[in-house]
């Protein structure tokens, strides 16, 4: 509207051409012009007019505002009302109007809400083409726009997308059915329904699948070599075929597949869950076809002649290799593009057949003239055009006249061009399909891991969500006992209000679960599919679970209230502790063991922090007597009796206390920096000591752990946190492998531990033995994985006999030779 | 096997585009005891969930179930779910919704009671019997999910069961009605007092 407001004094002007046509004099304006004759070039530039002075104002007060997450849009207000019905030209944006601000505050995504503000200025509605359709979608729902406003130029993509999209939701909700179906108790002929349709449900549908298969196979060949020569009749001496020979064997063969392919069908037709859908179905057909031929044989008497009607009933018996298609993919793939191209093939027999009989009627009109001609007929010309056109070219017609060959080059040219046309789109049929029907079996593999993965998460997150409620109400302990009212969110103490309703109804209580849970629950799916380096990830990531003592977890809630101010600030206000090279790998985890340049371990400095400091960094004071120590500074290299020297030559105790940790030595060092490069590449001096919180760490994506109530724990999070960054595979270290390392093949000149895990298959009798069993403890278990992969180095797969195993126990050797082995077992 | 015909170009691709827009503020200022301020949080809040204005099942189930992440919240919101939807066509639209949240949230305890009713009475047959109070006991016990301790039985579902029902079912006549029901609720200072703790600042 503000666009063509600019145009209306043009109109106005233009219209003094009716002046002089008037029939009636023309109504007085509806405004009083002050000075007539001046008529302002634009609107939006003079203000000297009363014209425009009311023009503008209106437009002034029209102006507003609309904040879409922090993004301001500014339009016109008769520019939204273009469109009454959707949300931001009725007054339903009211809802929305922020009165402090004096504005329209909208929580939306504001690169698609530019889109649609768009809309409202040109009236075409766009769709861009990298936003996820699902997401524009809910845009144009939330602001109340049809989708059907889409412009042309986009309008295809869109319905593209959409399309797309909805068979993609249509696909996963019939398999998410499946999988609600599968647990279900089902009826011995649903089941029968079941093995039929796939063979991988149970062993019982696989032979099944694979008798039927092979009894296919047999029948299809016997066919065939039914007609081999196979020595002269010893009566007339005439070369007699297979079938003439042996006839008794060749019927008990028919008769047995027939007999198998009949009883199959029946009991297809028996689990069929709707009869007569299946019978009208195309392989049901082909099954019905590819039986009725010997049926009708057995009643029709063929002792005599081999009279037409019985060889084509032979004929009919090669159409049992149609049933392999049950048994083929591509088949069925080739059958459905042949069916979605219905109308190319049908285009290519029309456009086919019309040409056939141009070109056959020239022909015969051309050849008539020459005698002897084989066109002796239209019909009969249609022959030569059929064999002209298709490239073939027999040549036992030609033509003879030069206007007969020059219809004959012009029919052979055409034919190449008729047929080569409908070709690619049938092919490009067949590869999109195969492809869908690739990725569809792709997806169903998938699914299964990705739904383990899932609920790994979602216990995860229920189990962060009761911590934080803990430490909710902790805080709110805290605060009630010291009797300051700090301020909370009154969402989350509302929301913890109403589980502790839950909880007080039902008289239970949220406790969180071990991860012995979490691993039962989810992740053995995932270890049991993962391959064998999947597995040695895995098994990284539970020896940081491990790390925790598992009996306090499980008495946790009887003794929470016990637990000491200590317990609970080392709990909640960890801070870790990291040595961190420029790329933000964490050279190495802070243990209570690390040296500080002040010369003090990290246990002897003030881990535990009542409340977090607000300020940045964290300082880590040394607690110890006299010492200076303002924050812990991990020195690089130091080992228990060695300390590393400065690089200006002198020792670390040459060197002060406190920053900038000057040498003491009469030298010109500005602080105490060993020259020592790290496993990482980079050198000490470039790294730092990291101190940060737990928020702060899971926000860089680096593992934090399992809440531990023990003193200075820095950043170990897991016994994997001993090794140095380069060789940690998780987020903290060097990160995992890409997919291209970790799926190459393994070669000779591998680990042989690898090569024995690349020898079996990955859900072998090895990955399950990863799993912990129950009531086994720690160290166990830890023993029992070291002796299996001894074993199996070895190459020996089975348990050995169990006496080894005690030898090894009591002697507490674990490389005892063969021989004691004998001798021990022997003596036992 | 996926579609694979290409002829289906008509409108079949898109869903028909359902969209409800309420009435303006100030009518269901005056309509609701919410304030002004409130309305547009809480229309804020239900746009940001529902674009389209439209609340069915499925969404409620999914919006109840972020507040109880680790539980199987379906039953429970099925239930709500049927007392908010009064003409029972499957949707609830923004109004019907503030109408019935103004009741919960400001309504007297009267009316309050009346809806702990008819989310009980599960069949709507103006009384409740012990089954009724059976689903419902268990879609409370399925709020608690998996991270609940002790462990919740089937056994432990039909005691509690059980005690309340007893405690509600004076007469042994084996249902309550709402006069029963409201009779009871009002002499129990307990229940007067509860019903207030559950009070919401939005």
């Amino acid at each position: 509207m503000a666009s063509v407001a600019a145009w209306l004094p043009f109109a106005r002007a233009a219209a003094i051409g009716w002046v002089p046509l008037a029939k009636h004099p023309l109504p007085p304006p509806p405004f009083r012009i002050s000075r007539p004759g001046v008529l302002p070039s634009s609107p939006s530039t003079s203000t000297t007019s009363a014209t425009t002075t009311s023009i503008g104002e209106r437009r002034c007060d029209e102006k507003i505002i609309l904040n879409v997450s922090g993004r301001r849009f500014e339009c016109w207000r008769s520019t939204l009302e273009k469109y009454p019905e959707s949300l931001l030209g009725s007054n339903e944006k009211e809802f929305f109007y922020d009165e402090d601000t004096r504005e329209y505050f909208f929580d939306r995504d504001p690169d698609v809400f530019r889109v649609i503000l768009n809309f409202y200025r040109t009236g075409k509605l766009h769709y861009p083409r990298h936003e996820c359709i699902a997401a524009y979608d809910e845009e144009l729902a939330f602001f109340g726009i049809l989708p059907d406003i889409i412009g042309d130029c986009c309008y295809e993509d869109y319905r593209d997308r959409k399309r797309e999209n909805t068979e993609r939701l249509i696909d996963d909700r019939l398999h998410e059915d499946d999988d609600k179906i599968q647990p279900k108790p089902l009826s011995p002929r649903e089941s029968m329904w079941r093995a039929f349709e796939n063979p991988n449900t149970s062993t019982m549908a696989s032979v099944f699948y694979y008798v039927t298969g092979f009894f296919i196979a047999v029948s299809v060949i016997a066919n065939v070599l039914d007609t081999v020569a196979c020595g002269p009749d010893p009566e007339t001496g005439y070369p007699r075929s297979c079938g003439e020979r042996f006839t008794r064997q060749f019927f008990c063969l028919d008769t047995a597949c027939v007999m198998i392919f009949t009883v199959e069908y029946f009991l297809r037709l028996y689990a069929a869950p709707d009869r007569l859908k299946f019978v009208r179905s195309v392989m049901s057909v082909i099954d019905v076809v590819a039986i009725m031929p010997y049926y009708i044989s057995l009643f029709m008497p063929h002792k005599g002649e081999v009279s037409g009607a019985f060889v084509t009933l032979r004929v009919f018996r090669v159409f049992r290799i149609f049933k392999f298609s049950r048994h083929s993919q591509g088949l069925r793939v080739l059958g459905y593009t042949l069916k979605s191209c219905a109308s190319e093939l049908g285009f290519l027999l029309f456009s086919l057949t019309m040409a056939i009989i141009i070109f056959a009627t020239v022909m015969y009109y051309a050849e008539k003239t020459v005698v002897s001609t084989k066109f002796t007929s239209i019909p009969a010309a249609f022959w030569y055009t059929i064999v002209t056109m298709t490239t073939l070219g027999y040549g036992d017609m030609v033509p003879k006249t030069w206007a007969g060959k020059l219809v004959g080059g012009v029919c052979s040219l055409s034919g190449v061009l008729v047929i080569a046309l409908p070709v690619p789109v049938i092919v490009s049929n067949f590869s999109r399909i195969y492809h869908q029907s690739q990725r569809a079996d792709k997806m169903k593999a998938q699914r299964k891991a990705r739904q383990s993965r899932i609920r790994l998460a979602r216990n995860a997150t229920s189990n962060a969500f009761v911590a934080a409620k803990r430490r909710h109400e902790q805080n709110l302990e805290d605060s009630n006992a010291s009797g300051d009212k700090s301020i909370v969110n009154p969402f989350e103490s509302q929301h913890h209000h109403l589980l502790r309703c839950l909880e007080l109804t039902t008289d239970r209580e949220f406790v969180e679960m071990g991860p012995d849970m979490l691993m039962s629950s989810g992740g053995g799916a995932s270890l049991a599919a993962g391959s064998a380096t999947a597995g040695f990830t895995n098994l990284g990531s539970r020896s940081r679970f491990l790390l925790h003592p598992r009996a306090w977890w499980c008495c946790k809630s009887r003794r929470r209230r016990k637990t000491s101010y200590k317990f609970n600030i080392r709990l909640h206000n960890r801070v870790f502790v990291s040595w961190v090279n420029p790329q933000g790998m964490d050279c190495i985890l802070i243990g209570p063991q690390h040296k500080c340049l002040c010369r003090h371990k990290f246990a002897e400095h003030k881990t535990d922090f009542a409340q977090i400091p607000t300020e940045r960094p964290i300082l880590i004071s040394c607690r110890q007597q006299g010492c200076r120590c303002v924050s812990f500074e991990y020195v690089a290299n130091a080992s228990g009796t060695s300390d590393p020297n400065c690089r200006c030559k002198h020792s670390l105790d040459n060197h002060a206390t406190k920053p900038p940790y000057k040498c003491q030595k009469n030298c010109n060092c500005t602080g105490f920096s060993a020259p020592f490069t790290c496993t990482c590449g980079e050198s000490a001096n470039k790294h730092i000591t990291l101190v940060e919180t737990k928020e702060e760490r899971e926000e860089r994506g680096h593992p934090t752990g399992y809440a531990t109530p023990y003193q200075a724990m820095g950043g170990l999070t897991g016994f994997s946190s001993l090794a140095e960054g380069y060789l940690r595979l998780d987020p903290s270290g060097r990160g995992r492998p890409d997919d291209d390392f970790l799926n190459q093949p393994i070669t000779a000149m591998d680990h042989p531990i690898l090569r024995v895990h690349a020898s079996h298959e990955p859900d072998s009798a090895e990955a399950q033995s990863q799993l912990r069993r129950t009531g086994e403890s720690e160290m166990d278990y830890y023993e029992r994985r070291y002796q299996e992969r001894q074993r199996l180095s070895r190459g020996i797969r089975a348990p050995s006999n169990p006496y080894d195993d005690d030898a090894k126990l009591t002697t507490g050797t674990r490389n005892d030779k063969p021989q004691s082995r004998r001798i021990i077992g022997s003596k036992k | 096997m996926p579609k694979t015909s290409n002829t289906d170009y008509d409108d079949d691709g898109l869903e028909t585009f359902k969209r409800y827009k309420p009435r303006s503020l100030d009518e269901l200022t005056t309509r609701t005891k919410f304030s002004k301020k409130e309305i547009q949080l809480i229309y804020q809040g239900f746009k940001q969930e529902c674009p389209s204005g439209i609340v069915n099942e499925e969404t409620f189930k999914h919006i109840y179930g972020q507040f109880f992440p680790f539980a199987d919240t379906s039953s429970y919101a099925r239930l709500v779910f049927a007392t908010f939807d009064l003409r029972s066509s499957g949707c609830v639209t923004f109004e019907d919704f503030l109408i019935c949240l103004s009741t919960l949230c400001r309504g007297s305890i009267e009316d309050r009671l009346r809806w702990i009713f008819t989310l009980y009475d599960t069949k709507k047959s103006g009384k409740i019997t012990k089954d009724d109070f059976h689903v419902i006991v268990c879609a409370v016990y399925a709020l608690l999910g998996n991270v609940a301790s002790p462990c919740c039985d089937l056994e432990t579902i039909r005691e509690h069961t059980t005690t309340v029902f007893q405690r509600f079912d004076k007469s042994h006549q084996g249902y309550i009605t709402m006069e029963d029901f409201m009779s009871f609720c009002l002499n129990d200072p307990n229940i007067i007092q509860s019903i207030d703790v559950l009070r919401t600042i939005v």
